[in-house]
């Protein structure tokens, strides 16, 4: 998006909440979350455009407290202002009929004055008249599915005691896989702020001859205990363990991590997370209008430092906020690397699996912090330090205080980003940081 | 909603082969009490229109929350641009016949309309719910959630398709939390169905609530679930999803033709088993069924206009049918059913499952107990993953009872479950009858490229099944 598109969605929603300010009551608070979007998806199955779609789309939420009573509404803007502004003026009207009928929210949070912020990052995409021929040309001889998704983000929080946050961010990924005849696959990924050719040409080059590792008859292993690498998007699905650093979560008995914040178990001691905003991946402020700090230390070498909290539990539970969302989950989470050097990956598993990426995690017992899932993609059997063959993908059933813990080896010594790629309702922001990890005795199962 | 939405598309000056609009509206209120509390009241109005073109044999969507006729013009411009740099790339050539000139209408039969009880009501309702969950002091917490949604779908095109849907949902959800030191254990309950306010009846809501914080309690003290291999008898309420799972995802056509490999997955089902592939024992039948009243995802045309019909996907054990609209069908030359549905007017429609329900047979729940010498009644889903071709699953449930000697008696924890769907379901021993059939249905299913989440409605009654992988807790 131009910079004066931009400029113009700011000062519209400028506009538009100040008309609804000043129509609100003394005992009256509102609190606007915006989320704008212009995405273009390009869907590709074998080598060619199974689905073109672009979509302009914004939706502003208001969260309006009348006295002690709450509610919110969020809405499709259309982009014209006086028309969302008509419209955002009758929500208001049916806010203050549903507060009258609602009971008192115990734990109102209110809106609060603080200082404002704007950040804009902008990029630059290739461009759509030669699109389909940068995308597919060089993987033409190749059986290539995918989704490219390119287009500008924007987040907006504004308040009636004056706070305004903005952000916006031009960005882009070509999320794909290549097959083989015998549909065995490698999983890649470009994404940035600016399409280089180039850089996709190499990405591209690696993940195909990644895939001639493939060409092998795959190795079908028996259920049992391997020792496992775990590359850096393995890694990322692990980070489903960060649900539990919820506060609230751990408050309501439904956190994996309540034994680690009980003091019952520890993880290893090589394990570190931090939230970090110092990438500008994210917006720093959430829905409430609140500004993370730059850094929260969330677990130091296996111990537990700090939960996510964010206003309305701390207002619950009588403790104090960090700036977490609403959902109270990490939003720019990194593991800290360790010292496994990429060249010491295949003679540190000795015998044992290479695996790239996973599929379908859920918690087989939570209170255990036990997760099952699927190996997928490239993933390989290596013995004595040297990839044997690819291997028949394997069902595992294992604790997170054992992989993340006891079991936990070594970490690699270089922090990958992979990126967030749901697009369910909107785009993503951010994704995760992460290196690889190396653990023994880990529990496949069919 | 524009009522004249193919006056309106009429207007529009355009130089391709097909033009077609779909606009949708949809309020969903969620209304979440917890511990006795209002925990939040929220409204989500969203709104727009898609604007799908057809050009040199190639569709391309647009989509936009603005509805002036400036900014339908505008979007459908741009598809046109999408369609003209892309069509040489296009996966598949599609034609007129892809999109008829359909024209009719559907709307949710309720008694009682979703908007005839205010925020307050409804919220003094699922307080309510929660304080009747806490049957004991061992109660940490206590949720009740109702989602209520209210969608409607127009379509119209240049070639004179008009269709008008009006759907009425709604969600309840109820969860107790049970913890005595260490151990915590859950029970819920999250019906779901087409209809209005009947749905959320005060007194069945308060009997569900009391029975599920009575049930998480005896979890706390129940012993864990046994590891071997066992007759199991499935509740509908988890078995809804071993459907959904194993059955309606591994027959999406999209996925079988390769559209979904870079995501959700492909299929271990190939074009050339329909009508050859024994999928279960002969027990098993399987009809995609939008014409079912109240389930969660009836319909009369899909997002493609197609009228929606009632088809057996599996006969007697016998695989006979794809779950795949038009645009699958003639791609891949194959018949499938009325399916092509999208989340909103923000995507365009893909293969969906409706209502993918498992037909009665013929035994009574008391007769599949009596069966069983040693086995495990499980209850109510709470873990779920299946690999990306639909072969290894794993299950896990909240509540089971050890069947010993034709008869229930323990109360167990943690049961779990793993295994390979056709040897799973062809193992299928027994199935219930008609007394014993109830109708769920799920509001988030996720699938697509951009993702895409859809209501699905299946309707079973339990089954037997032999020989299951089950083991407990960690």
């Amino acid at each position: 998006m131009k910079m004066d598109r931009r400029q113009q969605q700011k000062q519209d929603l400028k506009a538009l909440s100040q008309s609804l300010f000043q129509t609100l009551d003394t005992d009256e608070h509102l609190t606007l979350a915006y989320s704008g979007e212009e995405s273009l998806f390009i869907r590709v199955n074998k080598t060619t455009i199974r689905q073109i779609s672009e979509v302009t789309q914004a939706n502003l939420s208001l969260d309006f407290i009348s006295g002690r009573h709450h509610t919110e509404c969020t809405f499709s803007l259309s982009g014209d202002v006086v028309q969302d502004t008509k419209q955002a003026l009758k929500i208001i009207e049916q806010c203050r009929l549903e507060c009258k009928s609602l009971p008192e929210d115990p734990f109102l949070v209110l809106p609060e004055a603080g200082e404002s912020s704007e950040e804009d990052h902008f990029g630059a995409f290739a461009p759509l008249e030669k699109l389909a021929d940068i995308l597919l040309k060089p993987a033409a001889s190749l059986d290539l599915a995918g989704l490219y998704a390119a287009g500008t983000l924007m987040r907006a929080s504004i308040n009636s005691k004056g706070q305004f946050h903005w952000f916006s961010t031009d960005n882009f990924y070509f999320d794909y896989s290549l097959y083989t005849l015998s549909q065995k696959a490698i999983k890649s990924i470009y994404a940035g702020n600016e399409w280089k050719d180039e850089d996709y040409w190499k990405n591209l080059e690696q993940a195909k001859n990644q895939l001639k590792a493939l060409d092998k008859t795959s190795k079908k292993l028996s259920p049992g205990k391997y020792r496992v690498y775990f590359a850096p998007a393995a890694v990322a699905e692990f980070s489903m363990a960060w649900s539990g650093l919820s506060e609230k979560a751990l408050k309501e008995g439904r956190s994996p991590l309540k034994q680690l914040a009980e003091g019952e178990t520890k993880l290893s001691p090589l394990l570190s997370l931090e939230e970090d905003f110092n990438q500008g991946l994210v917006p720093r402020f959430n829905e409430f209008g609140e500004v993370s700090p730059l850094k929260i230390s969330l677990i130091t070498q296996g111990k537990l430092m700090s939960t996510l909290v964010n206003r309305r539990t701390a207002q619950e539970y009588g403790i104090v906020s960090n700036g977490a969302n609403g959902g109270e989950g990490t939003r720019s989470p990194r593991m800290l690397p360790g010292h496994l050097n990429e060249s010491m990956i295949l003679s540190s598993i000795g015998t044992g699996l290479y695996v790239s990426n996973l599929h379908y995690l859920n918690w087989s017992d939570l209170q255990q912090g036990r997760i099952t899932g699927m190996t997928r993609y490239g993933c390989f059997w290596v013995e004595n330090g040297e990839i044997v063959s690819p291997i028949q993908d394997m069902r595992f059933d294992e604790t997170l205080y054992s992989f993340f813990g006891s079991n936990l080896e070594a970490i690699g010594d270089t922090v990958q980003l992979i990126p967030h790629t749901w697009s369910y309702w909107e785009r993503s922001l951010g994704g995760n940081y992460v290196p690889g990890i190396l653990v023994n005795d880990f529990s496949f199962t069919l | 909603m524009s009522q004249n939405l193919l006056q309106r598309l009429n207007k529009i000056h355009h130089k391709v082969d097909w033009l077609g609009l779909r606009e949708v509206k949809e309020i969903t209120r969620n209304y979440i009490a917890r511990n006795g509390k209002i925990e939040k009241n929220t409204t989500n109005i969203d709104h727009g229109c898609m604007v799908e073109v057809l050009l040199n044999g190639h569709f391309a969507y647009c989509g936009a929350a603005n509805m002036t006729d400036e900014a339908l013009q505008k979007a459908c411009d741009r598809a046109t641009l999408l369609a003209q740099h892309t069509a040489s790339w296009k996966t598949f050539p599609a034609s007129l016949d892809h999109r008829p000139p359909s024209v009719g209408t559907y709307q949710t039969q309720t008694p009682f309309p979703l908007d005839k009880a205010s925020p307050g009501e409804i919220m003094s309702l699922l307080i309510n719910a929660t304080i009747k969950m806490k049957v004991s002091d061992k109660i940490v917490n206590c949720i009740a959630h109702a989602m209520m949604i209210e969608t409607e779908i127009t379509l119209a095109s240049s070639t004179g398709a008009h269709i008008h849907q009006q759907f009425s949902s709604l969600a309840p959800y109820l969860r107790a939390t049970a913890q005595d030191g260490t151990e915590i254990q859950n029970r819920s309950v999250s019906p779901c169905h087409q209809g209005g306010l009947e749905l959320l009846n005060q007194a069945e809501l308060a009997t569900e609530a009391e029975r599920i914080g009575r049930e998480a309690v005896e979890l706390l003290t129940a012993e864990q679930c046994p590891t071997g291999v066992y007759d199991v008898i499935l509740a509908p309420d988890q078995l809804y999803l071993q459907i959904h799972e194993s059955i309606g995802h591994p027959l999406e056509l999209d996925r079988i033709l390769g559209d979904e490999r870079n995501y959700a997955g492909w299929s271990f089902v190939q074009l050339s088993d329909f009508g050859h592939l024994q999928y279960g024992s002969s027990l098993l039948n399987i009809v995609f069924d939008p014409t079912v009243v109240g389930e969660y995802a009836s319909y009369h045309f899909d997002d493609a206009g197609i009228p929606a019909t009632r088809e057996y996907l599996i006969k007697d054990g016998l695989l006979l049918r794809g779950i795949g609209g038009i645009d699958s069908q003639k791609r891949g030359n194959i018949p499938g059913v009325s399916s092509m549905r999208a989340q909103s007017w923000n995507r365009p429609p893909i293969d969906r499952m409706a209502n993918i329900n498992l037909e009665p047979g013929n035994s009574s729940f008391s007769e599949m107990i009596g069966s069983v010498e040693r086995g495990i009644y499980m209850t109510t889903n709470t873990c779920w993953s299946i690999d990306d071709y639909r072969n290894k699953f794993q299950f896990g449930c909240e509540y089971a009872k050890l069947i010993e000697n034709g008869k229930l008696t323990k109360t167990i924890k943690n049961p779990n479950y793993r295994g390979v769907t056709a040897p799973f379901w062809n193992n299928l021993k027994m199935v219930g009858d008609a007394s014993t059939f109830e109708v769920w249905g799920n509001t988030y299913c996720g699938k697509g490229e951009p993702n895409q989440v859809i209501r699905v409605g299946h309707a079973t009654p339990p089954c037997l099944f032999g020989n299951v992988d089950v083991f407990g807790g960690a």
